[in-house]
């Protein structure tokens, strides 16, 4: 068990890779720690980073004009951390802010790190390709969910999906992931313990 | 040869840290471009956290009609310093105000407040300095402020634009905090004690050149000096231009 443990396990989900290519994609990663309540990323600025939460929690979100907002990822270990404009070229600045909400630990690619990588170990675009696959999937699948079902079953799916979440993260950081207020997630959470 | 007991002891105990320009984060993104003293948002230094409670300084420019988006703050005393140009503020307390060279700003956010910030100008960029200081009270009730200066009153005199006393010059902020800012002639010397026992200071030059203590600066250098009573600063160059923030050094 090295602290490259847990990182190597999450990326060979999709190819397995050798201890050769595995060497080269840690030597590539910087490891970093940083205290809770850091904004890493603020809307209008450019992502400068790919980090894999080793240890911690964090947030992604977006604050519309009247300052209301809206959590898009709620991140805990093990989790992918960044946001579209890391590999858009300089005209698009991202339009979210990512918080670390407990003391976190990372490990982080920069845009040339992560090109390094690809060329240094071809196969690790196979990887990142399905991870970005079932990153789709998962979007897609969030998007249909927030339109289609009630608040209830929308809370129990996320309780089901992620069943540390709730108590890892305050109330209204959930009921703003699951775009309901946080009074109805109280309501709805009631209504479930009486059941 | 006897040396002096007292400069012995101020040259064993008195601490330096020099942090040059260029060693400061920098983050370009077209819109804005900014140099971080200490780690912020891209830039995650362990080494550069902090000095005593000075938390962020960063040295800011924002194209025209560009700016931050509402973005929210909470404990954290965030003061504004415009060095070029006009920069808007929108918070969410209802104030909009527009601050320019020779005004400072200041807000405490205390429970919580979301703000904007926004190159009011289409035709120039803004620079300003951006500093957060941790405050001394936890939760207060968000507040809001701003001055102008009289920037002649700067010439070849420190200038108290920040201060825990609301009676006193400058802006008032919740915590034991003193900033400074002085434009100076060529040789000109001066010298600053701090006014609580135990701050540090944080020495910011934003033009030309200086000595502190024998120390030398030049454009965008910081240099934090803690255990000491006074500072001797000589400017050198013709309108130099300086910025002292004494600080608690203990979170």
């Amino acid at each position: 068990m090295t602290v490259y443990s847990q990182i190597n396990k999450n990326i060979s989900r999709y190819v397995p890779f050798e201890k050769e290519e595995l060497e080269i994609f840690n030597s590539l990663l910087e490891h970093k720690k940083i205290v809770k309540k850091t904004t890493l990323l603020r809307a209008g600025e450019q992502c400068s980073f790919e980090a894999f939460l080793i240890k911690g929690s964090a947030r992604k979100y977006y604050i519309d004009g009247s300052g209301a907002e809206v959590i898009l990822q709620l991140a805990v270990e093990d989790a992918w951390l960044s946001d579209i404009s890391f590999s858009m070229y300089e005209d698009s600045p991202s339009n979210v802010f990512i918080e670390t909400l407990e003391d976190c630990e990372f490990f982080v690619f920069s845009p040339e790190s992560k090109e390094s990588l690809f060329k240094k170990a071809p196969r690790f675009e196979r990887a990142y390709r399905i991870l970005m696959e079932r990153h789709l999937a998962v979007t897609q699948n969030r998007l249909f969910e927030t339109i289609a079902k009630t608040a209830t079953d929308k809370y129990v799916a996320f309780l089901e999906q992620y069943p540390e979440y709730a108590n890892r993260f305050a109330q209204h950081y959930i009921a703003s992931y699951l775009g309901i207020s946080p009074e109805f997630l109280s309501k709805i959470r009631n209504k479930l313990a009486r059941l | 040869m006897m040396e002096n007991k007292k400069t012995v002891e101020k040259e064993i105990l008195t601490n330096y840290i020099l942090h040059k320009a260029d060693t400061r984060g920098h983050a370009n993104h077209g819109w804005l471009e900014s140099y971080h003293s200490f780690s912020f948002a891209g830039y995650q230094n362990p080494e550069r956290m902090n000095f005593g409670v000075l938390r962020v300084l960063n040295d800011d420019s924002v194209s025209q009609g560009m700016g931050f988006g509402k973005h929210p703050h909470d404990n954290m005393e965030i003061i504004s310093i415009p060095l070029e140009g006009d920069l808007e503020h929108q918070d969410s307390m209802g104030n909009t105000t527009v601050i320019r060279q020779g005004d400072i700003q200041v807000m405490s956010a205390g429970t919580g407040i979301f703000h904007s910030e926004y190159n009011k100008n289409k035709d120039q960029p803004v620079k300003f300095l951006q500093i957060w200081v941790y405050p001394n009270q936890k939760n207060v009730t968000p507040r809001y402020d701003q001055i102008t200066l009289n920037l002649e009153d700067r010439h070849n005199k420190l200038q108290q634009i920040l201060s825990p006393n609301q009676e006193d010059e400058g802006v008032w902020v919740y915590q034991d905090a003193w900033f400074h800012m002085g434009t100076f002639d060529l040789h000109f010397e001066t010298s600053y004690s701090t006014k609580k026992k135990g701050n540090g200071i944080y020495a910011f030059v934003l033009k030309g050149k200086f000595k502190i203590d024998g120390v030398e600066l030049g454009e965008r250098d910081g240099l934090g000096i803690s255990n000491l009573d006074s500072i001797a600063i000589t400017a050198d160059s013709a309108n130099a231009e300086i910025l002292l923030m004494e600080v608690p050094m203990k979170l």
